[in-house]
């Protein structure tokens, strides 16, 4: 299958620190691509670069085989990749529904419209709706984000990424900081959506990361180390010895 | 419960306003139409401070320039019609809002509020020390714009009454545009900036495109109140764009609370009571009424508007 997503030789260097170094990788519609790594190993810096967040030193994006790099976070968001933060990146004085209202209607040609209510655009109405019913959000519409739970504020996290109705997702840490019964549902959650979007995941929760994930990226420093289906790198020793520590590898 | 008795309330200002040039004195009456064209005003700056989260420090740059499009417009002799002087009025101001928020737009936070009281003082000390304008003296505006209805009712603008209730329709019509527009899409992405703007633009909007849109349209709705100004004072002059004009209504809409509709309206008013008040009784009234606006500011952080009522819809 042709990937939706794919980085080709990524390497993204700040003043003398290479934090990501000549990275590849492709995902493809209905595929969950985990990047797992120590702390460090540059994984958010390759979401940042892929979502437009940072610009590449060097190296391409590609879009359905078209080449976005360059393209800021704007552009990447209107190419049709939609992404979650590590830090809660959400609007916490408005309501859950402004929330989304604004992810929502950022894909119809309504946005400068000023005179009409938000509520006579059936459309964003539509959209907000369904997302929240999605993520399992509709009982607290009304609510302010800055009222929610950390593990509600995460699901209005994902829930804007979705909103957006992208063709891949970039999900950073998506279960950071949640219960155990909280990280259940969000896995659950991506489980029945995962058909819908090349997803691409850094995810620090092993648990999570085996029971959803396709295929594998390792990173160390900066470098991809090994890449695979599960059960190899399970079984990698460089991967055992990139999260045990150099000394204990034979 | 609470929603009905701030109707009720809401109502029966207006009733009173709506009454006021029947019983009232002429100083009153004037009084209040300088009230209305403020609050006109600090509702243009409270749209880019309070709902977009741009603090601006040169926003009077296009309440004056408004002012000074009528007087070098009007014709000497004859009157204009009033809807034409307005239209030409705002949408000359809304060409240089364009302008000026092209470039300061490029900047943000400490930098925008430098870059805004630079154009303001640029725009002063042009129409100060060129002869373009009458310099320091500014222009008179000797022949009011007026409006003549079938030759059978005249709008005279030198009539205190008549002038008044066109500010007060004018007051009305703004807050309800401001209203409306932040319940519109476009004040969804508007909010969405002024709480996130880094998240906003990852949801795929180019948020400087809409924060000049907004820019624009604060300096036309300023251009209202500016033009209103003009008419009832027939002069307009330097001061009228420079920063002491631009920072007195920053701190109208701080004393108000930021972000709310409501906000202007108490902020103003309250201010221009204090001053008033203390002008009268002391020749150090600015002492007096920068007590007061640091006592609001210790004891109510969210404004005036956050005391009593419950927040609705407009978030601060």
């Amino acid at each position: 299958m042709r990937s939706v997503i794919e980085a080709r030789g990524l390497t993204k260097c700040f003043a003398g620190l290479t934090a990501v170094s000549d990275v590849s990788l492709s995902c493809e519609r209905g595929v969950i691509h985990a990047v797992i790594g120590p702390n460090g190993a540059g994984k958010s810096t390759l979401i940042n670069l892929l979502s437009g967040d940072l610009k590449p030193t060097s190296g391409k994006i590609l879009i359905d085989g078209l080449d976005v790099t360059g393209s800021g976070s704007s552009q990447m968001s209107l190419l049709g990749v939609g992404r979650s933060y590590q830090r809660s990146n959400i609007y916490p004085s408005l309501t859950v529904a402004e929330n989304c209202n604004i992810a929502v209607q950022s894909r119809f040609e309504i946005s400068m419209r000023f005179l009409g209510a938000v509520s006579a655009y059936p459309e964003v109405e539509v959209g907000t709706k369904r997302v929240l019913e999605r993520v399992g959000l509709e009982s607290v519409v009304h609510k302010k984000v800055s009222q929610l739970s950390h593990g509600e504020q995460r699901q209005v996290e994902i829930a804007l990424a979705l909103a957006t109705n992208p063709k891949v997702l970039l999900l950073d840490e998506p279960l950071a900081g949640m219960g155990a019964e909280e990280s259940l549902r969000i896995v659950e959650l991506l489980r029945s959506i995962r058909s819908e979007f090349a997803v691409i995941l850094v995810e620090h929760d092993m648990d999570a990361v085996f029971a959803l994930a396709d295929t594998l990226t390792v990173m160390l420093n900066g470098q991809v180390i090994e890449a695979g289906v599960p059960q190899d790198i399970r079984s990698s020793a460089r991967v055992q010895a990139a999260y045990l520590g150099e000394d204990f590898s034979d | 419960m609470n929603i009905i008795f701030k109707n009720a309330l809401l109502a029966a200002l207006l009733v009173m306003l709506i009454l006021l040039p029947v019983f009232g004195e002429r100083f009153y009456i004037q009084f209040v139409s300088k009230i209305l064209i403020m609050i006109i005003f600090v509702s243009s700056l409270n749209l880019l401070v309070g709902f977009t989260g741009l603090v601006s420090l040169g926003h009077a740059a296009f309440f004056g320039s408004s002012g000074y499009v009528l007087a070098l417009f009007s014709p000497i002799g004859t009157s204009m019609n009033l809807f034409v002087a307005l239209l030409a009025s705002v949408l000359c101001v809304g060409a240089l809002g364009a302008v000026f928020g092209a470039l300061v737009l490029r900047t943000k936070g400490i930098f925008f509020i430098m870059a805004t009281l630079a154009l303001g003082e640029m725009l002063f000390y042009f129409l100060h020390d060129t002869a373009f304008a009458g310099g320091s003296d500014g222009i008179y505006i000797h022949d009011r714009p007026g409006f003549n209805l079938f030759d059978w009712w005249q709008l005279d603008l030198s009539n205190v009454s008549h002038f008044y209730y066109l500010a007060l329709i004018l007051v009305c019509l703004v807050l309800m545009l401001i209203k409306r527009i932040m319940n519109s899409p476009f004040g969804r992405v508007i909010s969405g900036i002024r709480v996130n703007e880094h998240r906003t633009k990852a949801l795929g909007y180019h948020t400087y495109k809409f924060k000049l849109v907004c820019f624009v349209i604060a300096s036309m709705i300023a251009a209202i109140s500016g033009f209103l100004a003009a008419v009832q004072f027939g002069v307009v002059n330097p001061e009228m764009v420079g920063w002491h004009a631009s920072g007195h209504a920053l701190m109208m809409v701080i004393l108000g609370g930021k972000g709310s509709i409501l906000g202007p309206v108490l902020g103003t008013t309250t201010l221009m009571l204090v001053e008033e008040i203390f002008q009268v009784a002391t020749k150090h009234w600015q002492l007096l009424t920068g007590i007061v606006v640091v006592l609001v500011a210790l004891f109510f952080p969210n404004g005036l508007a956050g005391l009593n009522f419950p927040k609705k819809r407009s978030e601060t």
